[in-house]
């Protein structure tokens, strides 16, 4: 699976957008960097900032390790 | 004449209450959906949809509920995303693009996409309490991603949970220890209860299927939320999900009312 990669810089300037009932938040993969979906892209809700997030890097997604209980 | 009238006066105020001849209640939903001039859903799917609240309403489920979301719906995704037991609070927040299917739900994508009802029990409870409490889902997917830590629906996050773990069966409600339940398939109306201290119940379908004794510690402070627990996100498809107080006397109607409605879409 194809996810998006954000720098640090990226993530400060795009996590937490919103638009209406719609936001963005990146997660944490197994290697600890912050991902979110390819879903984005196509999403009008955040067309806004589609040239942002398509200067994210592309990367196969690592599964996260099993929490702790 | 005199029977026209009073038929019409009959209709106007003990049936419809709501400008369009529906469930005042349901009404409610389409208006606060055209006020955000949000897409509402086709006229024969109105009926159905109206048709469900009443039946939830004669089941005595209804005014049980805290919050109720029906995401299988040929209205667009924002409509899906409205909080039927009150429009104007908890709608859910789509994070990071779960994929909306019309007439069937919302889907993770086992990466980051998640439903938050920004419903927290502790702040915003009515019917939910301590023993007597209730949440679940009708989930039509499982998805492909697999991990023994998976929520599809529910407040797992903490100490005190409500998550009805999948793939290792434990299960929580209002508590910080698990008891092993009956694990769930797709297509199933998953309804978990507690109706006291020592009391929960596991409802498939409508049907019983487990009686664990899970000893309630306290009520999860966090949202519920779709597909997400901790950094794990499931791939599932939810049509329906619900959080309230109770429903253990209710849960085969419920299951009913849920089950006719997505049975003629």
């Amino acid at each position: 699976m194809i996810v998006l990669k954000a720098t640090q810089t990226q993530f400060n300037a795009l996590d937490g957008y919103r638009n209406g009932d719609n936001l963005l938040k990146f997660a944490k993969d197994g290697n600890d960097n912050w991902i979110v979906g390819t879903a984005v892209l196509n999403d009008s809700a955040f067309a806004a900032i589609h040239d942002q997030l398509n200067q994210l890097e592309r990367i196969t997604y690592v599964p996260v390790p099993e929490p702790e209980l | 004449m005199a029977l026209g009238l009073g038929i019409g006066v009959y209709w106007a105020t003990n049936l419809a209450g709501g400008g369009g001849g529906f469930d005042a209640d349901y009404q409610a939903v389409l208006d606060q959906s055209t006020s955000f001039g949000y897409t509402v859903p086709s006229a024969a799917q109105q009926t159905l949809q109206n048709t469900l609240v009443t039946d939830l309403k004669t089941a005595g489920v209804w005014d049980k509920l805290d919050v109720f979301y029906c995401f299988a719906t040929d209205g667009d995704s924002d409509f899906a995303t409205l909080n039927w037991k009150a429009p104007s609070s908890h709608q859910v927040t789509k994070v990071s693009s779960p994929t909306f299917t019309a007439n069937e739900g919302f889907t993770g994508n086992a990466s980051s996409a998640y439903l938050d009802t920004n419903y927290n029990p502790s702040n915003d409870a009515i019917n939910y309490a301590l023993n007597a409490a209730s949440f679940g889902f009708f989930i039509s997917d499982l998805g492909t991603f697999t991990t023994t830590s998976i929520s599809d629906f529910g407040a797992p996050d903490v100490v005190n949970r409500a998550w009805y773990r999948r793939s290792s069966n434990r299960f929580y409600i209002n508590s910080s220890g698990y008891t092993f339940v009956t694990a769930y398939t797709a297509n199933t109306f998953v309804h978990a209860n507690r109706n006291g201290s020592n009391n929960a119940q596991v409802y498939h379908n409508g049907t019983l299927v487990d009686s664990p004794t899970n000893v309630s510690t306290g009520i999860p402070p966090l949202n519920f939320n779709a597909f997400k627990r901790s950094g794990i996100f499931a791939e599932s498809t939810l049509g329906v999900a619900f959080v309230g107080g109770d429903l253990s006397s209710e849960s085969s109607d419920f299951h009913d009312a849920i089950d006719t409605y997505l049975t003629a879409l």
